[in-house]
């Protein structure tokens, strides 16, 4: 079964090297390039996993978050945000990254390591009604 | 923090490598506009803001630290920025710097490390992320 990854990342450089990382893993993945664009496609796909970047423009990643939270196929999707800022004393964000499904990664990171953590998420999410076990 | 020899190894991550490298005087005509004093503009503050989080990803982690730092202290209320003796001259340091690192990346398409261990930037570098992780300076 193959796993479908949405990447909603606005800087192209870094977009591009997401979707690579991915890809090679063996993951199929469509790029959003601002929130809005991501909101506009939570729907379109059973998606395995998100990732998301926090600041982006028009919609940022926390707000396309918590619209993927209130879609009953994405409630528990996992989601891996990403930011170049520290969230320690964000209270802003209290909430959002409290589950094991919503997992933080600060940038800049290693592109491997990006790759191995879409796969432990991936694989330690609960499994979603029709998926079958490969 | 990436796996340099993998930049080699792979041609299309070379080429992802080599675009990024690419769109450094782009980069650098909008970082032109902020000489480290004065107002930054959006559009500066991004571009800042994006080669923080992206460079070190590209095997460039002295920029991406450079700019982290200066995206640091300008995210500082200006109110509060003002209150550091140094306030000033920090965002002069690191701005020179993060022109001069971004120049340095593109012309020898290595990570300009010499730059960040220069002693003005290395301290400059060091206070940004004290004030970063420390309390708001609004605070006290």
């Amino acid at each position: 079964m193959s796993h479908w990854v949405l990447i909603a990342e606005d800087d192209e450089h870094i977009a591009r090297l997401i979707d690579f990382k991915l890809r090679k893993s063996g993951y199929e993945t469509e790029l959003a390039r601002n929130g809005q664009e991501a909101v506009s496609r939570l729907a379109i796909r059973p998606w395995s996993l998100l990732v998301l970047d926090v600041m982006m423009p028009l919609v940022d990643g926390w707000t396309v978050l918590k619209r993927a939270r209130e879609m009953d196929g994405l409630a528990r999707v996992p989601v891996l945000m990403l930011t170049a800022k520290s969230l320690q004393g964000d209270h802003s964000v209290e909430g959002l990254v409290e589950s094991r499904s919503t997992q933080v990664m600060r940038k800049p990171f290693d592109p491997a390591e990006l790759s191995q953590r879409v796969a432990s998420m991936i694989e330690g999410a609960p499994k979603r009604q029709g998926d079958t076990a490969s | 923090m990436t796996d340099l020899p993998a930049w080699e190894r792979d041609p299309e991550l070379k080429a992802l490598r080599d675009e990024f490298i690419a769109s450094l005087p782009d980069r650098m005509a909008s970082l032109r506009l902020f000489p480290g004093i004065g107002e930054v503009a959006p559009e500066t503050r991004q571009v800042i803001h994006r080669l923080a989080g992206v460079a070190g990803s590209y095997g460039f982690p002295a920029l991406s630290r450079l700019a982290g730092a200066l995206d640091d202290v300008l995210d500082l209320p200006a109110a509060g920025r003002d209150r550091f003796k140094a306030g000033g001259t920090l965002i002069w340091v690191l701005a020179q710097a993060l022109r001069r690192g971004v120049d340095a990346a593109y012309v020898t398409r290595a990570d300009p490390v010499s730059i960040i261990e220069e002693d003005a930037v290395a301290e400059a570098i060091f206070v940004a992320e004290s004030l970063a992780s420390g309390p708001s300076p609004g605070s006290s």
